[in-house]
């Protein structure tokens, strides 16, 4: 009998090891199309070598209904940005925002990554962004104590992602968030947590959706929390989502200490985003 | 779970110098929000036109108020966009309250516009 149980151990552990080669420890392929999912980042980086040119558009509000075809001819936001990849796996970017004339630059570092074999779980990238607000100084208070230091904002995060399998794949990533500069009623420091996933539902289509909340309670005001749900369309160089979403200040500090969009009251955008793969 | 060292070190390493960077640029600064400053005169001219600079893409070609520099103020004050007697209660106000192209309740284009509402909407 003990025989018998250590033949059926030892096939327990051989076996597997016979399912596996190299590729097994390789990384997932795409747990997401591509860096951006909605109004966040996801664990995917561009390739060692690879450019990216993102382009993300937010029109007005739905409420106006069809006065300004649901927001379309409403005043707009956009963001657009250039991403690299030093290596496959730290990436460098930076973009230009038009509300609130925001300059970001970014990073994102991606630290654990998923392996085929499942001997990984999940993949762990961190992602940083600094945001110099380019408005005249009177946007800062009492010109006296205005220094060019209280343009800046950081936004952290650690994301965390599985991709279950060939359909589906989520992610969840707390995160920080630090403005040098604020008025009363509002913190410098915050803390976040996002949440949001992937469906592919038809060869190159997928469904996508988010949730974002910022964790800090405020006295001036209740930021509003983001519900946020679209399609999103992969091909071999470019990557289209488009969506309804809550924010649309498209840089993530902004959107979560700012938002007053409520979507309990319906102030929906519609929104997209265009990811260029060289 | 197979971690290269060199992965670790380059994060160890990574973070040390971000965290040096945040702490040396990094400061804790709150301010009063903006209000109506009653001292000042507030110039349809100087103060309002030059903000509608921006707008006038889009009013009046695709919605109303006219916001050009030759009709905003016939455009404003008879199309029933401010209230002398109730400023904040002014739709061009409730407008820029939810943040409209840019602008919101903490900007300096808000309070100059609230001024001059404030001060009676003068063609100044």
């Amino acid at each position: 009998m003990k025989s018998l149980i250590a033949l059926a151990l030892s096939l327990c552990l051989i076996i597997p090891a016979f399912g596996q080669d190299e590729n097994d420890d390789k990384p997932v392929r795409s747990p997401f199309e591509t860096s951006l999912l909605i109004d966040n980042q996801t664990v995917v980086s561009p390739f060692k070598g690879g450019l990216q040119l993102q382009i993300q558009h937010r029109f007005g509000t739905v409420k106006n209904g069809i006065t300004d075809i649901f927001g379309i001819y409403a005043p707009s936001n956009i963001r657009m940005a250039l991403n690299y990849g030093i290596t496959d796996r730290l990436m460098i970017g930076a973009g230009t925002t038009k509300d609130y004339k925001l300059q970001d630059v970014q990073w994102k570092y991606a630290v654990i990554q998923q392996t085929r074999s499942g001997s990984i779980p999940v993949s762990v990238s961190y992602y940083g962004n600094m945001v110099i607000d380019a408005r005249s100084k009177d946007n800062f208070g009492p010109e006296a104590s205005y220094r060019d230091i209280h343009r800046l904002s950081y936004f952290t995060q650690l994301i965390i992602a599985r991709k279950f399998n060939f359909k589906y794949s989520f992610q969840v990533a707390p995160g920080f968030i630090y403005y040098n500069s604020v008025q009363d009623g509002l913190q410098n420091a915050n803390f976040s947590i996002h949440a949001g996933g992937r469906a592919r539902v038809l060869g190159p289509i997928s469904i996508l959706a988010e949730y974002d909340q910022l964790l800090t309670k405020q006295d001036a005001f209740d930021p509003k929390p983001n519900l946020a749900a679209g399609i999103e369309i992969g091909t071999a160089t470019h990557a289209f989502q488009i969506f309804f979403a809550n924010y649309s200040a498209l840089i993530n500090q902004r959107n979560l200490l700012y938002n007053t969009n409520d979507f309990t009251e319906g102030d929906y955008r519609l929104g997209f985003n265009i990811t260029v793969r060289f | 779970m197979r971690i290269k060292k060199h992965s670790i070190l380059n994060v160890f390493l990574f973070s040390i110098l971000t965290t040096g960077f945040f702490l040396y640029s990094c400061e804790k600064y709150t301010y009063e929000p903006p209000s109506v400053n009653p001292d000042k005169v507030y110039s349809f001219k100087d103060d309002i036109l030059p903000i509608f600079n921006n707008c006038a893409a889009c009013h009046p070609s695709i919605h109303e108020p006219d916001l050009s520099q030759a009709n905003a103020y016939t455009s404003l004050t008879e199309g029933g966009y401010v209230n002398t007697d109730a400023p904040e209660k002014s739709k061009i106000i409730e407008k820029l309250d939810e943040g409209h192209a840019g602008i919101n309740n903490n900007s300096p284009e808000y309070i100059d516009i609230l001024g001059w509402i404030t001060q009676g909407a003068k063609n100044n």
